[in-house]
């Protein structure tokens, strides 16, 4: 039984696993960062966000020297799993960190206080 | 050092009476839905009164805060409006029952009419100016009325009420702490004047103090005659309890069906008042049961000498933005929305700053936190429930307010802050549908934009544009953000204004898409020094821009050009000068590659996406002479992105290996803390 989580994240409860919730791709444990599971690409985030006007201190894109553009994307079909803007070396954000056993209580223990979309 | 009032738990709501526990089973559910909304009614007719009569141009544009609270001093009923200043409200409420209800040099009676502005004494910062009155029936305090306005001047180092340059709060201007101000329904002019003394505008601040009171005095009379003369004032004191506590139950209930869990969202701003550098803020949202811990733990340390430190209270009032606007949309907007919620600050961190600290822009440190960090990890919480829909990117955080000060037209003296850059922020996206464009001042969804001629009567100034929207300014992704503006003010039929800005976000987006989104532009400022406009004006040239993309790239008006930070010292701007302002755009939704080509076709006739993002974000293939797109062309091309993105991409522990042995300049982090976790 699978749990969507986020737009592109299912959790399989069975088997305790963050999935690609496009292409099926298992990425990681369910109890770990789903991020770990992803391929990592460090971008300039000019490559998305084009400067206006070049050189000078101020651009309209962001400068890279203080932000750096991280694209975590599924390993089986590339579809784009997370984004996120962080200075450069900044450890990576582990945004959730769900209570799985809670979880599996609620939708495979027949809680009936489970919301859900099925 | 000023007064310190400790103001933890002020803004919880207190346990019931023995009053309302007596009166609050009274209220039958048809009477309880007929008034309930009647109350509403109330703070929205009050509104009303408090926009015609006011003078600041955020009270002319409706960017207000009017409530009733009980006679504990809590939130009971409030028109949908600046939700920040009814949460904190109850400080100062609370405080005047505290301190002044059994002194005998001071009381409460009926008529009785307070002020206060002091941040530490449940402000968010001093422009934000706030009338309450007690609610009287014969010799029973029964409730409370409020309303606040951002007054725009404060008799600081600099006009408009913000400065930039204030290093601690002693630049900032007045602090008033409760005090009252008026007895008998009657303001007392001599601290009126006393008060206008204080201000480079009287004129605007005892106008817009007189349309405070009136607010207040009308939601009394609506009580009085459409609540108490109706139904009894055991009814009206119960339905305020009642309110309250369906509020309580309701959310608790809403919490508890969530997923357990810990969500964590970090953000970055990149200036700390008048100097760069860049500081962190970290939400991480606890959630068990039917309990949400917001832990502000992780941020930076206060800075000591700018005006972006805040303090706990207007944090957790920020909260209360998201809480009451999005997360409990469908709940009476009371004290008892705020019950499921408890707060963590590290003391000395830029957000439970001391009490010395200029604190005048920091509702942008707490505005920035209400509007990208607790949505971002809100919405984790929220995908996976019935409550999906609730889920938004962030909307354009808190657009750079444009301050003035100086002699208006008609030789009289002026100062204040527009409203325009605040009243065109772009929405956020959702899993459904596109932020709008032009949506509104992300903490007044009631607000609007005011009509330039309007304006221009008033103030001396012309819009050399502000009705195109900003291309690219949002968020990217399968839903974009909403577009804001660029505004052109130009100082006219005036010999110079004194002007300046503030605001973070030139180098470094504060907000961030969700699920995938990019983030929205950092837009900064624009200037043009020495321009030639007046001699375009007098010959009606066709050389006139229509918006900044157009300006810079032709640069027909002649003149200095700069693109600066949105952080603008004050500085003389004579009439030939022209200063720029963006609105900002919202954040996205999901992977650009998922954006429906034709909806991308759409934003570029529209002239909310350029052809360089359509191209080389959006990845559509299309005819550039009829704007259509090449469905099979474009799966294509977005096919092939998809594999440069598997070849682009690394294994998590590859690419952590290397990452973190980066780390920005010293002279970026000089105001960050320790590095990485400050």
């Amino acid at each position: 039984m699978k749990r969507q989580i986020t737009e592109y994240l299912d959790i399989d409860l069975v088997s305790e696993m963050w999935c690609c919730h496009s292409c099926g791709e298992q990425l990681i444990s369910a109890r770990e960062p789903y991020k770990k599971g992803c391929l990592v690409a460090e971008r300039d985030p000019r490559e998305v966000h084009r400067p206006v006007i070049e050189g000078g201190p101020f651009t309209f894109a962001p400068d890279p020297e203080w932000c750096r553009l991280l694209e975590f994307y599924c390993p089986g079909c590339g579809g784009m799993i997370e984004t996120e803007y962080l200075p450069p070396g900044h450890p990576v954000t582990h945004d959730i960190e769900l209570d799985i056993d809670a979880l599996k209580r609620k939708h495979l223990g027949g809680d009936e206080a489970a919301g859900g979309n099925g | 050092m000023g007064m310190k009032l400790d103001t933890a738990a002020m803004w919880k709501p207190s346990p019931p009476s023995e009053r309302e526990l007596a009166c609050v089973d009274l209220v039958e559910a048809a009477d309880f839905e007929i008034y309930s909304k009647k109350l509403d009614l109330i703070c929205a007719e009050a509104r009303v009164i408090f926009v015609k009569m006011g003078a600041a141009q955020m009270l002319q544009s409706g960017d207000v805060a009017l409530g009733i609270y009980t006679a504990q001093g809590d939130l009971a009923a409030a028109d949908v409006s600046i939700y920040l200043h009814l949460v904190t409200g109850q400080i100062p409420i609370k405080y005047i029952i505290q301190a002044y209800l059994d002194d005998s040099t001071v009381g409460v009676r009926d008529g009785d009419i307070f002020f206060v502005n002091e941040a530490t004494f449940g402000g968010i910062h001093n422009p934000d100016m706030i009338a309450i009155m007690p609610i009287f029936h014969e010799d029973e305090l029964v409730g409370w009325t409020l309303a606040a306005l951002h007054e725009g001047e404060t008799g600081a180092v600099d006009p408009g009420g913000m400065s930039v340059a204030a290093k601690t709060r002693y630049e900032e201007g007045m602090h008033w702490i409760p005090f009252k101000v008026g007895e008998d329904y009657q303001l007392k002019k001599d601290l009126v004047d006393m008060m206008a003394n204080q201000v480079r505008d009287p004129r605007m601040h005892t106008i817009d103090l007189k349309a405070r009171a009136a607010a207040c005095e009308r939601m009394i009379k609506r009580v009085r005659e459409e609540v108490i003369a109706r139904k009894g004032v055991d009814f009206f004191i119960g339905l305020m309890r009642k309110n309250i506590d369906v509020a309580v139950e309701a959310g608790r209930a809403m919490v508890r069906e969530l997923n357990d869990g810990v969500y964590r969202t970090v953000m970055f701003l990149d200036a700390v008042g008048a100097d760069y550098g860049l500081v962190r803020m970290m939400v991480t949202l606890k959630k068990q049961g039917d309990e949400i811990v917001l832990d502000f733990s992780g941020t930076s340390p206060e800075t000591p000498d700018g005006p972006f430190n805040t303090y706990k209270h207007v944090v957790i009032a920020g909260s209360a933005l998201y809480i009451y606007q999005f997360l409990f949309s469908d709940l009476p907007p009371t004290a008892g929305a705020m019950s499921p919620f408890e707060y963590e600050f590290t003391p000395g961190s830029l957000l439970d700053a001391g009490p010395d600290a200029a604190v005048a822009c920091g509702v942008l440190t707490s505005g920035f936190l209400a509007f990208y960090a607790i949505p971002a990890s809100f919405a984790k919480m929220l995908f996976d429930s019935r409550w999906r829909d609730r889920a938004v990117a962030s909307w354009g955080t808190p657009s750079p307010p444009f301050m003035y000060g100086g002699l208006n037209q008609y030789g009289l003296p002026v100062a204040g802050l527009a409203s325009d850059a605040l009243n065109t922020q772009g929405g956020g996206a959702r899993q459904d549908r596109d932020g709008e464009n032009v949506a509104g001042f992300s903490f007044c969804p009631t607000g609007v934009l005011q009509d330039a001629e309007f304006v221009e009567l008033q103030l001396p100034w012309f819009y050399l544009f502000r009705n195109r929207f900003m291309a690219d300014n949002h968020g990217f992704g399968k839903y974009r953000g909403g577009t804001g503006v660029m505004i052109g003010y130009a100082p006219h039929n005036v010999p110079f204004l004194v002007c300046g800005s503030s605001q973070g976000g030139n180098k470094f987006p504060p907000e961030k898409g969700l699920f995938g989104g990019y983030a929205a532009m950092t837009a900064p400022a624009v200037s043009i020094t020495k321009s030639d406009l007046p001699e375009l004006f007098a010959a009606s040239s066709k050389k006139i821009p229509y918006d900044v993309y157009e300006m810079l790239e032709k640069r027909e008006v002649q003149g200095d050009y700069a693109i600066e930070s949105m952080i603008r010292p004050f500085r003389p701007v004579p009439g030939d000068d022209i200063m720029l302002m963006p609105s900002l755009g919202g954040s996205s939704y999901g992977d650009v590659l998922e954006r429906d080509p034709d909806l991308v076709m759409a934003d570029l006739k529209a002239g909310v996406t350029t052809h360089w993002t359509a191209e080389n974000v959006y990845r559509v293939v299309y005819h550039a002479d009829t704007l259509r797109a090449d469905h099979e062309a474009t799966a294509r091309a977005r096919d092939a992105e998809r594999e440069a993105r598997k070849k682009r991409g690394r294994p998590y522990a590859e690419f952590e290996k290397e990452w973190l042995q980066k780390r920005p300049a010293d002279e970026i982090i000089k105001r960050y803390g320790d590095w990485p976790n400050p």
